[in-house]
């Protein structure tokens, strides 16, 4: 359905748009006459840096499961729990809501951001041709919005840190789990933010013509 | 869009071709770097990683995989990361992660054991873990070994961890009461050491425990040191009153050991050396003389004639101390004896060269040079009585300066071991001295003795069987019940504080006599007394003159009509011997005897033999009634009284000093004295004396004497009266009575009185001491007296003296003297009816009444001396009481429990505050919702 639509790219009108302020120039125009930044009509080295940051996310995120999230130390006794330990933990103290809430957004979110953005740098270099081109759009989308969401560990993390603080009864340190989640995360952030949107259209493109 | 071609738009053709052509990303290094990241990390880890080592334990409290730590010196070197069974379940494996710098120290010598808060009678130790729970401690030494992977963990913290420094001795005793787990070794009441989980000897003989002595005290611990056991209450009744000792609280209820090196120059001693536990010190002391000592060398001797009494083990003694003991005894017969053949006794005996304060050596050769010196010195063996009543001998080495044997010598060739010079067997000395005293006792005049002590005896029957004597018994028996009621009255508190406090009076008096003022006192005193002694030598100097006076008035004297005197007297005398020799004077001397024989009577009457004793009573009372007074302020009147004597002493010297002039006035006196009409006065009195004739003369004076006999007749018949013969019995009663009073009056305030009544006796003195200060004045006036006699016509005196004598001789020969003997027997029968009157009496119920008294006191003394017993019991219930009280903080006690308790609460407290939290932990918002 998708690839009956004819789409008119700006590339194959003979303009280039900035992605800065969204402007269009001349397709022969190195920089935006507004914001001074440079015009491409693809960014690059869009692939290569989508794979290259969502290698080092994956690589993050294996010490952010391995590792003990936090450490609480309570009356001199230390307690340290990975992530996927402290949802077991929780789920043996009856609070499955809050393990289902902690399991999603530490493990399903970041798993399945890694897996759709795999995906979609794969189904652009492959040129599928049975992908509608607006689905991968909506991947990439949900994609961005929910990448926000992944850091919600790491905020329950350092609130903790902060607040708990009573210096013999209790206190929470944040782990090597922590870091590496926070990198894990921001990293993916940069990947999706390194996919260039507009590789969709060429791979419609080469859909079509093919 | 087929018109479309790479070459149109030149970007394109970079973009739309494969990546490929376009170079490299910067990004690929993030990843990279991760990954390099990630490499270091895994590299570091592995390398720093240290080995796993397996502790086995009997069981696992408080260890928990991935928290408990293994601790060297408090400082974490390990981890528990796994536990496990052993194969056949007997044990629980600990896997700990150790650090890799430790586990190269970790080879055969190191321990493991698992530190637990622990409540004991010392105190509570791992009070750390109650909150962080238990931990593995280890101890190793600081030698690298053969690195090892297994090891047996310790029940318990071991006494003597491979890094502590110091000694393993064993210790051995038959009770395990003073030995226990934890309980302190002590020298000289400081803790050294610490004695380790005692148990029972496998032949169930005794208790055997390690104890570890810290370094450096294990220096103090050699082969010569004994052990007793320590602490605990100790009470002991003996002359010096009751005494309790406590040793300290640990001691009490743990227990423990003191040591001491009882001798010098013991072997320092390896490691579980064996050590007996004696009961007390003394105990411990005695053991180092009793035990066989391997260094001893042997000596042998010969006494001629076989001694019985002497045995294996007997003693060995040099100048009073122990320094050896037989070890056989053997009888041969001397056949090189010329008498053929004698019975000799060799004793073989073993010296110990330490008992003897020498130094030790191998080869013993202090000892021998110390026995060859003292034989040439003269030193033999000597059999002795071990004591005065026992028959068992010993042999006492002694050099005797009084014997006359020569110094013998060490005889070595003859037997196997050396022989010592012997003293010939002599242990008659005392059966002799014995023998010599009772030939004295014999020889003693007995018989006289026993004489002399029949007569007493039978004197003291007569006195015993007398009626006052018989009723003695009851009298006593009264008394005593008396006293009881006095003495169960009788508060004895008041009376030692009156005795403390009358004994600090008498010292601080004695000190008041003693000093300085009143020995110058003394000293003026003599003084005074010197210088007068020196004026009445001065006035002595012109008695002489004196004398010349009082001469010539001697021969005025002598030329005076005297005779004419002389020869009235002598008819005066005549007439009174006519009286003399009359029948009734005749008849008195009988009547005397009689009355004698009376007196001699009633003084032999049972009472009167009564008398003396109560009279003793009597000054025992005025005894102790002076001794009040000395020790009270009578002291002080004294000495007041000898200040105001020495005042006196001054006065009479003054007047000493003006004799001489008195002197000088007698002596004019006696001048005029001289010169007097004496003659008329002689003539006076020898009319006088004429008429003393006549009175006498007379016929009423002739009836005096059967008067006077009558007189003493109706005395006699008096004194045989029974009221007379009844006094003495009276008196005896009425000297009991004086006693009681003179006991009530040392209890009253008799003795206040006394000694007011020397303050009395000072004022009086000081009174004296005023009045004669006034003797020089009295002297003046004596003198002017004498003057004024001087100056007295005296003539007129023996004129008026004159007149006096022939009154009297007109009173002499009046009627009414005539009338006088009469008038003196009346007197008599008044003395008579006075006589009779003295029987009354009755004090003897009031003296029965007392001993009654006296008796009911003696009563009640027992009755209080009763209750001793009871005390005794409660003071034993006391320490009773005590010792269960401490034994409530036995180890299995319910002091315990409860602390162990009380701890399983503060860990419950702490993980509920865990709990708290973790669910903080996993729901923070309940932090901002209070829920």
């Amino acid at each position: 359905m998708a690839h009956d639509v004819q789409v008119l790219t700006a590339r194959n009108a003979g303009l280039i748009a900035c992605r800065h302020c969204g402007s269009v120039w001349p397709g022969d125009q190195t920089r935006c006459g507004l914001c001074n930044s440079p015009l491409r009509s693809r960014m690059p080295q869009s692939l290569q840096n989508v794979w290259a940051w969502w290698l080092a996310g994956v690589i993050a995120y294996i010490p952010a499961n391995l590792y003990p999230m936090m450490s609480t130390n309570t009356l001199g006794t230390e307690y340290a729990s990975t992530i996927v330990g402290g949802v077991i933990d929780l789920i043996h103290h009856h609070a499955v809501f809050v393990a289902v809430v902690v399991f999603f957004a530490s493990v399903c979110i970041p798993v399945s951001k890694f897996l759709a953005i795999a995906w979609l740098a794969t189904a652009l270099r492959r040129r599928p041709e049975d992908i509608p081109t607006h689905r991968l759009h909506q991947v990439h989308t949900i994609v961005e919005f929910i990448g926000r969401w992944s850091m919600i560990d790491v905020f329950v993390v350092a609130i903790l840190s902060a607040l708990v603080q009573i210096s013999f009864v209790v206190t929470i340190h944040p782990g090597i789990a922590a870091v590496s989640f926070a990198l894990s995360v921001g990293f993916t952030m940069m990947s999706a933010l390194s996919l260039d949107p507009r590789l969709i259209y060429d791979a419609a493109e080469r859909a079509k013509n093919a | 869009m087929p018109d479309e071609t790479p070459n149109e738009i030149p970007e394109m053709s970079m973009t739309g071709k494969s990546n490929r052509g376009v170079p490299l990303s910067l990004v690929w290094l993030v990843p990279l770097f991760a990954v390099g990241i990630a490499l270091f990390i895994a590299w570091q880890t592995y390398a720093a990683r240290g080995p796993v080592i397996k502790v086995s334990f009997a069981e696992a409290t408080g260890v928990i995989a991935g928290q408990t730590v293994l601790k060297y010196r408090s400082l974490n070197v390990g981890m528990v990361e796994e536990m496990t069974f052993s194969d056949d379940l007997s044990a629980v494996i600990a896997h700990i992660r150790v650090d890799k710098d430790i586990a190269k120290y970790l080879d055969a010598d190191t321990e493991f054991w698992i530190v637990q808060p622990e409540v004991s009678a010392r105190g509570v130790s791992g009070l750390d873990t109650v909150l962080s729970g238990s931990y593995i401690q280890g101890s190793w030494d600081t030698d690298i070994g053969t690195p090892q992977n297994t090891f047996i963990g310790k029940e318990n913290a071991p006494l003597a961890p491979p890094d502590k420094k110091g000694i393993v001795i064993r210790l051995r005793a038959e009770q395990g009461g003073r030995i226990q787990d934890g309980a302190p070794v002590v020298y000289r009441g400081v803790t050294v050491g610490e004695i380790d989980t005692p148990k029972l000897a496998l032949d169930g003989t005794g208790v055997t425990a390690h104890a570890f002595i810290n370094a450096p005290y294990d220096k103090l611990v050699n082969s010569n040191s004994r052990f007793w056991g320590s602490g605990g209450f100790s009470v002991a009744v003996g002359p010096s009153g009751l005494s309790l000792n406590v040793a300290n609280l640990a001691s009490i209820i743990q227990g423990g050991v003191t040591f001491e090196s009882v001798v010098t120059g013991g072997r320092a001693i390896e490691t579980g050396h064996m050590f007996t536990v004696f009961t007390d010190k003394e105990t411990a002391e005695k053991s180092v003389f009793e035990e066989v000592n391997v260094e001893a060398l042997t000596y042998s001797t010969i006494f001629a004639g076989a001694v019985g009494g002497l045995e294996m083990g007997a003693a060995v003694v040099l100048g009073g101390v122990n320094v050896g003991q037989v070890t056989d005894i053997g009888a041969y017969i001397d056949r090189d004896n010329n008498d053929g053949g004698d019975v000799m006794l060799r004793v073989d005996f073993a010296l110990q060269p330490r008992r003897l304060g020498l130094e030790n050596d191998p080869e013993g050769n202090n000892l021998r040079d110390f026995i060859s010196e003292a034989i040439a010195g003269g030193m033999h063996a000597q059999l002795a009585n071990e004591s005065l009543i026992s028959s068992a001998l010993r042999i006492e080495l002694q050099t005797d300066p009084d014997t006359d044997q020569s110094p013998g010598a060490l005889d070595t060739g003859s037997g196997p071991y050396p022989i010592i010079p012997s003293l010939p067997v002599d242990l008659n000395d005392l059966s002799a001295s014995a023998e010599g005293i009772l030939d004295r006792v014999a020889a003693l005049p007995i018989e006289e003795l026993i004489a002399n002590a029949v007569n007493i005896v039978g004197g003291i029957d007569r006195l015993i069987n007398s009626p006052g004597v018989q009723n003695a018994p009851a009298s006593a028996v009264a008394l005593m019940d008396s006293a009881q009621g006095k003495v169960a009255a009788f508060d004895p508190a008041p009376l030692m504080t009156a005795l403390e406090a009358t004994a600090i009076d008498l010292r601080s008096l004695v000190a008041e006599v003693g000093s300085e003022d009143n020995r110058a006192l003394v000293t003026s005193s003599l003084t005074q007394l010197n210088s007068l002694m020196g004026e009445l030598e001065n006035s002595a100097k012109v008695l002489p003159d004196l004398i010349n006076s009082a001469k010539n008035v001697a021969d005025e004297a002598a030329a005076l009509e005297l005779q004419a005197l002389v020869d009235h007297l002598t008819e005066t005398v005549t007439a009174i011997q006519t009286i003399a020799s009359g029948p009734e004077i005749q008849a008195i001397p009988g009547e005397i005897q009689g009355l004698i024989a009376d007196a001699r009577g009633l003084v032999a009457s049972p009472a009167v033999l009564g008398v003396p004793d109560q009279v003793q009573e009597a000054l025992a009372s005025v005894q102790a009634i002076v001794d009040q007074v000395q020790s009270s302020e009578g002291v002080t009147a004294l000495i007041a009284s000898l200040e105001q004597l020495e005042k006196i002493t001054n006065s009479v010297s003054a007047t000493v000093d003006g004799l001489p002039e008195l002197r000088t006035q007698v002596s004019a006196l006696l001048d005029k004295a001289d010169a007097l009409d004496i003659e008329t006065l002689v003539a006076s009195a020898n009319t006088t004396v004429a008429s003393v004739e006549t009175l006498i003369a007379s016929p009423e004076t002739q009836a005096l004497p059967g008067d006077v006999r009558r007189l003493i007749a109706d005395t006699r018949v008096i004194i045989g009266s029974d009221a007379v013969q009844a006094l003495p019995a009276d008196l005896a009663d009425t000297l009991a009575s004086v006693q009681t009073l003179l006991t009530q009056f040392e209890d009253s305030k008799g003795v206040d009185s006394l000694i007011a009544a020397l303050n009395r006796v000072d004022t009086i003195s000081a009174d004296i001491a005023a009045t004669t200060a006034g003797l020089p004045q009295l002297r003046e006036q004596v003198s002017d007296l004498l003057a004024k006699v001087d100056a007295l016509p005296i003539e007129e005196v023996v004129t008026s003296t004159d007149a006096v004598l022939q009154s009297a001789q007109t009173l002499l020969g009046s009627e009414d003297t005539a009338a006088l003997p009469a008038s003196l027997s009346g007197a008599l029968d008044e003395v008579t009816l006075v006589l009779s009157d003295l029987r009354a009496g009755g004090t003897v119920e009031n003296v029965n009444a007392t001993l009654a008294s006296a008796s009911e006191a003696a009563a009640a003394l027992a009755a209080a001396a009763d209750t001793l017993p009871a005390l005794t019991a409660q003071l034993n219930g006391l320490i009773s009481d005590a010792e269960a009280l401490m034994a409530t903080y036995g180890s299995r006690s319910p002091f315990n429990a409860q602390s162990i308790s009380a701890l399983n609460d503060i860990r419950a407290a702490a993980r509920a505050v865990t709990d708290l939290s973790r669910a903080i932990e996993r729901n923070p918002s309940s932090l901002i919702r209070g829920r």
